[in-house]
Formats: structure tokens, sequence, C-alpha cells
């Protein structure tokens, strides 16, 4: 009897000792990891989540989405992890949040920076410097300094620098060095270099270089050695070698090749490229060629989205693909097979009241 | 992700590192346990308190990652438990409770079997509450949301005198499914615990008599 006694006081011992331990951890479910900001426009507001770095889910932060200026629809995070910017279409303005690290919620600092007329997309350079915008209807870039200790901006001087007709994208090396922006209206991209320390943009001898029709998107690949536009008027992607001295542009090899219908966004990862096609709801995988730049689509390509996908984000850690569908209101999540660059297997991870445009990853 | 207690009592050596996937053996381990305390007759002979009232202070280590958090947020709160005894091992116990955070809050109220085992001084319990929890998050747009919970449980408490005893510890493992996430939690509670009547050794259930 005195030897059941102790069993069973051992056992309440050891079950207690079980229950603290695991009370730690968060759940297995639970996300951990860093946080992802989506661009609700019609929202006029920043849907945040938290990522799941293991499984790549997204959880809604809490209280999310947050309100901010009119129209958001591109966004950057700074790479402190402290401050997100989005650029307000609607309200020609940049907006500049705050990140509770706890928490995730964002904290718009009032007032917004002005911007030109129609902003529509944004770029920071990887040191978190500077903030490069495309505004759509004054055709031209804004440029501004970024302070490190409170994230506020300032306007370089000589911006807004003057580019083609309906700057719709823009892409920027990752070393910061060189700046190319998609003109909508024309099969062109305008290609400057940032003057380092000020921020400044000069163009790039030869520039404007010559793409398809109807230049959506574009991206420099992470060896810096080719730029890819997205040429939605004509369903095909440009490839273009990048001089790495003066960041002047050619032809790279099978330039220009087939993509989906619509292809409106292009991103790079490790050795793909992935297309996003807004006609055919789908993304195209390629392997790039690192001494050419030619392209090979993967046999497995073009793998399906939710419907109307508008943006294409890797994340940080080059594991999965977010594409942000804005007819189904929802985000497509895509493991990145780590030797092809396919997309063996997605899910939708996030569903939204409101259509997402774009997202953009704390690190 | 490797998570430091806050708290530590003198009986419960906290192991940090182990997985939540765990749960369910241990859930088994501690059903086990409350058969052990139906099963086995208990071989002190000092009385089991007919009523008890615990009110003390609770900590609860919450689940927030599942709210979007970056790491789990610690509450501090109250616990209020009555119960009220049937035979002796076994009663009915309830409580309500509620824990307090910068960003979130959370109160429950829940009832359920207690299983009890007396040892001189001394007096371990163990429980299965189930009941109702509600959860305020102040971020952003603030959010509420009422679900199920399920504490399950024990601790030990020691007489003071023969009206009070002091609660030494109490552990729940707090399961709760708020804004359609699952949340695993931890509470620590500790107090001060009233009460009356006496069920002697080998007493039965009380029967009604006009």
């Amino acid at each position: 009897m005195i030897l059941i006694r102790r069993a069973g006081w051992l056992s309440t011992v050891f079950a207690l000792t079980w229950l603290a331990g695991c009370g730690g951890n968060s759940s297995g479910g639970s996300a951990s990891g860093h946080n992802a900001y989506v661009a609700v426009p019609q929202g006029n507001a920043i849907a945040a989540f938290r990522v799941n770095t293991d499984s790549g889910d997204l959880t809604r932060v809490l209280g999310s989405p947050f309100g901010g200026g009119t129209s958001p629809v591109a966004i950057a995070v700074h790479p402190s992890g402290k401050f997100v910017y989005a650029a307000n279409q609607g309200g020609n303005d940049i907006s500049l949040f705050t990140i509770s690290h706890d928490t995730g919620e964002l904290s718009e600092v009032l007032p917004r920076t002005a911007a030109g007329l129609n902003p529509s997309s944004l770029v920071m350079d990887s040191g978190g410097d500077l903030i490069f915008v495309t505004n759509e209807t004054s055709n031209t870039v804004s440029v501004y300094s970024v302070s490190s200790s409170d994230g506020s901006l300032t306007e370089v001087a000589g911006s807004p620098f003057p580019t083609g007709a309906r700057p719709v994208a823009l892409a920027l090396s990752p070393s910061g060095k060189f700046l190319y922006v998609a003109s909508g209206n024309l099969p062109l991209v305008f290609a400057y270099s940032v003057t380092a320390g000020t921020g400044s943009l000069l163009a790039i001898p030869g520039s404007p270089f010559a793409v398809g029709m109807g230049p959506s998107s574009l991206v420099v690949d992470p060896s810096e050695h080719f730029l890819y536009v997205a040429n939605f008027g004509d369903n095909t992607v440009s490839g273009l070698k990048i001089d790495s001295t003066s960041g002047a542009l050619t032809s790279a090899l099978n330039s220009p090749f087939a993509a989906g219908t619509g292809p409106i966004s292009v991103t790079a990862s490790g050795k793909a490229l992935y297309v996003t096609n807004l006609g055919s709801n789908n993304v195209f995988v390629y392997s790039i060629d690192s001494t050419t730049g030619a392209t090979t689509k993967l046999d497995a390509s073009p793998f399906s989205t939710g419907t109307g996908p508008v943006s294409a984000t890797v994340d940080p850690a080059g594991t999965f693909l977010y594409v942000c569908n804005q007819t189904s209101k929802n985000i497509t999540k895509f493991k990145i097979n780590p030797e092809t660059g396919g997309l063996p297997s997605s899910t939708v991870t996030a569903t939204i009241n409101s259509a997402p445009a774009s997202i953009a990853f704390a690190k | 992700m490797t998570v430091h207690q806050p708290v530590a009592t003198p009986l419960v050596h906290l192991k940090a590192d182990v997985q939540l996937a765990r749960i369910p053996g241990m859930a088994a381990t501690l059903l086990l346990l409350l058969l052990t305390f139906c099963t086995v007759r208990p071989a002190a002979a000092q009385d089991i308190p007919r009523v008890q009232v615990f009110a003390g202070y609770s900590y609860t280590r919450f689940d927030s990652p599942s709210f979007g958090f970056s790491k789990p947020s610690g509450l501090n709160g109250y616990n209020f438990s009555p119960a009220f005894n049937l035979i002796r091992g076994f009663g009915v116990a309830a409580e309500v409770s509620g824990q307090y955070g910068s960003n979130l809050n959370l109160r429950d109220i829940a009832v359920g079997p207690q299983f009890l085992y007396p040892k001189g001084k001394t007096l371990f319990f163990g429980h299965v509450l189930i009941g109702s929890v509600r959860s305020l998050v102040r971020v952003g747009n603030n959010e509420e949301d009422t679900d199920r919970a399920v504490a399950l449980g024990g601790g030990m408490d020691f007489d003071l005198s023969s009206r009070f005893s002091v609660r030494v510890f109490q552990v729940d493992y707090l399961h709760t499914s708020l804004f359609s996430e699952t949340q695993n939690n931890l509470r620590f509670s500790t107090g001060l615990v009233y009460r009356w009547g006496a069920i002697k050794k080998g007493h039965r259930a009380p029967t009604l008599t006009p």
C-alpha cells in the first residue's frame, strides 16, 4: 500500500513537471519567425501576418488590418524590422508605420510624406538608406533618404527625377548601384546609376533600352548579371544582360521568351525566375543560365494560383513564394524546390476581406 | 524555440524544451493520475473538507503567437475556485479566473470533477474543468472572442488551521480555441483556501433529507 501511495505522489510530481515543461513553448500550429505585411488598396489598409518559418503559413495578426493612406499598392519593410513604408496611389503620398516588436501591430506616423501623382511602386535599398518611388502620372521617380533612428523620409536633392511615360515599376540592383524603371506606355526601360551617399539618379548612357510591349514589372537577378522584364502587352519576358560597370543593358540569349497570358509580375530567387500571369492565373518558372542569362521553362511549369494574381514575392529565406490574388482575395503560398526552383506544392495561406496588391517581409 | 519559464515552484522542475506535441501523452498521464486518485484508497485518516473556496493569484503563459504575436505573453490575474466534495476523494470544482496583460486579457469560467488525495497536512488534488473563455486583444482594431476552454491540472494544499490552508501550487494546462486558432497555455496559481465541513474516512455521499 505504501508503494502504491508513493507511486501516486511520484506520478503527481511527474505529471505537473511535464505540464510545466510543455507550457513554455508556443503551440505547434502557431506562427514563429517574422512578420509579413500586405498592401490592401481598397481597404486603405495594411494587413499584418506572422510567418511560420517552417511551414510558411501566415497567421493574421489580431487587430489587423491597420488603417493607412488612400489606396496603398506597394510596400517595403525596413531591414531593421522597425518600419514599414507604403506608396498610397490614391493619396499621392508615402505612409510610414512603426512596427511593434511584440505584437506586429503597425502604428502610422503622421504626417505622410508627399510623393508625385499616382505613386504605384516602391523599392528600398538593402541597407535601408534610400527609397525609390515611381509616380505614374507625374512621369517621375522620387528618391528619399531614410532616417535610421525614426524611419522618417527626406527627399534627396534633385528629386523627383524625370523618367519615361507612365512609370509603373522599378527594380534596384542588389548592390544599389543601378535603378531600372519600366515605362508602361512605351516598350522601354529607363536605366539610372544611383550616386552613393546622395541617392541622386544619373541616366546611364544608352538609356532607355528596348523591351517588349507594355512592360509591367522587372527584377534584377541576385547575381546582378541580368534584368528580366515582364511584358504585359505581348505575353513575353525580356532578358537583358547588365554591364557591371556602367549598368547598361544588352539583350540576353533567347530574349524575349514566351510567358503566360498577361505577365504582370516577375521575381527571381537563386537560379529561378518566376513570372506571374494575370490572364492565365498561374506562375511560369524558368531556370536561369548563370553565364548567358538564357532561361528554360521547367517541365512542370506553369503552376496554378488563385484568381487574378498580381504580384509574387519570395520570402527572405528563399523557401516560399507568395502570390497575391486580387480577384479571389487571398494569398497562395508555394513551397520552392531548392534544387530546381520548382513549386511542388501550393496552398491558400491567407484570405483577406479586400483584394491584396503586394506583400513584403520583415527579416 | 526555447522559452524560459518565469515562475518556478519548489516541487516543480521546469523543463524548457519539451514540445507540445507531447501533450496527448501528457493528458493521458494526467488522466492516469486522476484514476489513481479515484481508485487508490486514501491511507491517511484525516478529514477532507466538504467545501473549499480558493482565491489567489494566477499567472498564465499564454500562447499568443497564435494571435500573430512574436512570443508568448505573460498574464497576471486572479483565480477564484469553489469546490464541493461529495465523497472522500471526489468532488465538483468550479473556477472563475481572469488574467491580464498589456495587449490582451483572458477570462474563463469552468466547472468539472475534482479528485483529492490527503496525506498528513497536505491535500493533493487534480481536476478537469470545462467551460468558456473570453479574450480581448487590444491591438489595432480591438478584437474579442469567446470559445470553449479546458483546464487540466492539479496542485497541493497545505493545512494552516482547521479553517485555512495555503494552496502551495496549482498548475493547469489550459486549452483554448480563440479566434479559430488553438492555444496551449500554462497557468500557475497560488493563494489561500477557506474550508468548512468534513468528510470522515469511510463516509459516503450525502443524502438529501426533508
